[in-house]
């Protein structure tokens, strides 16, 4: 019998892929916000884990990417927007209760870095997938050809 | 006419065999009725109108609430089966399910794209996209990859 949903190995691979992506781009933009505005504070070994935290909390809206029904493109897009806002507004939150939101460009600067996140780690699906896609139209191609040659 | 019928082992050895003195009108109707019944399904156009559809003319198979459709180029025609029995009649042809209501043929397709969120938007030699849904992608990847022979 046909599966009718994604195998849960398969969703698991999917949300550790979107965990390592959020993990680096949060590392890279600690170390980016860090040198541009507090390059004289040296933070301990804690810190180390907070690209972690960031992630782990960063995966959980993407239940709202999930649906039983077939999405449009037009609701996916607009799911994927308030996507984006739920996870600005985690990393604004978290930031603001441990009082690191002490001047407005960090602020500025956490929302550019979750966008930029964002982005990059829908750019690599997205390269991923179309990697795949020509994949499959490389096949089905040759398969039409060579069904031409034996149809002759 | 005498009918006679002999039951085989596999098949590939099926046919029909037709003996005549004369290849008479009654004769070529038989002919073209047994050529076509492999290679058509039967359903109805317009609701009504007894038709059958060449599946190799098949673009897609589409599920719509109780009803199941099957769309060529310039024609729809409705199947009287359930979408998992024209999946089943139609593996041989390769058709393949790309959505929980839609059988895609893969002969028809001209290229594939990614759509958003793990989705591929198959473009059809008519011109219309047909949404491989997440769910089914992987399945559709893997039979295109390695079962297309």
């Amino acid at each position: 019998m046909r599966r009718q949903t994604e195998s849960g190995k398969d969703y698991a691979k999917s949300i550790l892929l979107e965990f390592i992506l959020i993990q680096a781009g949060v590392t890279l933009a600690m170390g980016i916000i860090g040198t541009m505005f507090a390059r004289d504070i040296a933070p301990g070994y804690p810190i180390l884990f907070v690209p972690f935290v960031f992630a782990g909390i960063g995966v959980l809206p993407g239940i709202l990417l999930n649906s039983r029904k077939e999405l449009t493109v037009r609701q996916l897009a607009m799911r994927k927007v308030l996507h984006l806002l739920l996870m600005e507004g985690i990393v604004l939150g978290i930031n603001y209760m441990t009082g690191a939101l002490f001047r407005v460009e960090i602020v500025v600067g956490l929302v550019i870095s979750v966008l930029l996140i964002y982005i990059f780690v829908s750019a690599v699906q997205l390269l991923y997938d179309k990697r795949s896609a020509d994949k499959m139209t490389a096949r089905l191609q040759e398969y039409r050809e060579k069904e031409g040659e034996l149809n002759v | 006419m005498k009918v006679e019928i002999r039951q085989v082992d596999t098949p590939e050895k099926e046919q029909v065999v037709l003996e005549c003195m004369e290849m008479t009108k009654e004769f070529e109707d038989i002919r073209d009725y047994a050529s076509a019944k492999g290679e058509c399904l039967s359903g109805y156009k317009d609701g009504r109108e007894l038709y059958r559809i060449r599946r190799r003319d098949i673009l897609y198979v589409e599920a719509v609430g109780e009803l199941v459709f099957a769309y060529a180029r310039n024609q729809v025609v409705e199947l009287k089966m359930r979408l998992y029995e024209a999946e089943e009649l139609l593996k041989q042809d390769r058709f393949v399910r790309c959505s929980k209501s839609i059988l895609v043929n893969l002969l028809k397709i001209e290229w594939i794209k990614p759509a958003l969120n793990g989705r591929f938007c198959a473009h059809m030699v008519n011109e219309e996209e047909i949404i491989i849904s997440r769910q089914y992608a992987k399945d559709v990847k893997r039979y295109i990859m390695e079962d297309l022979v």
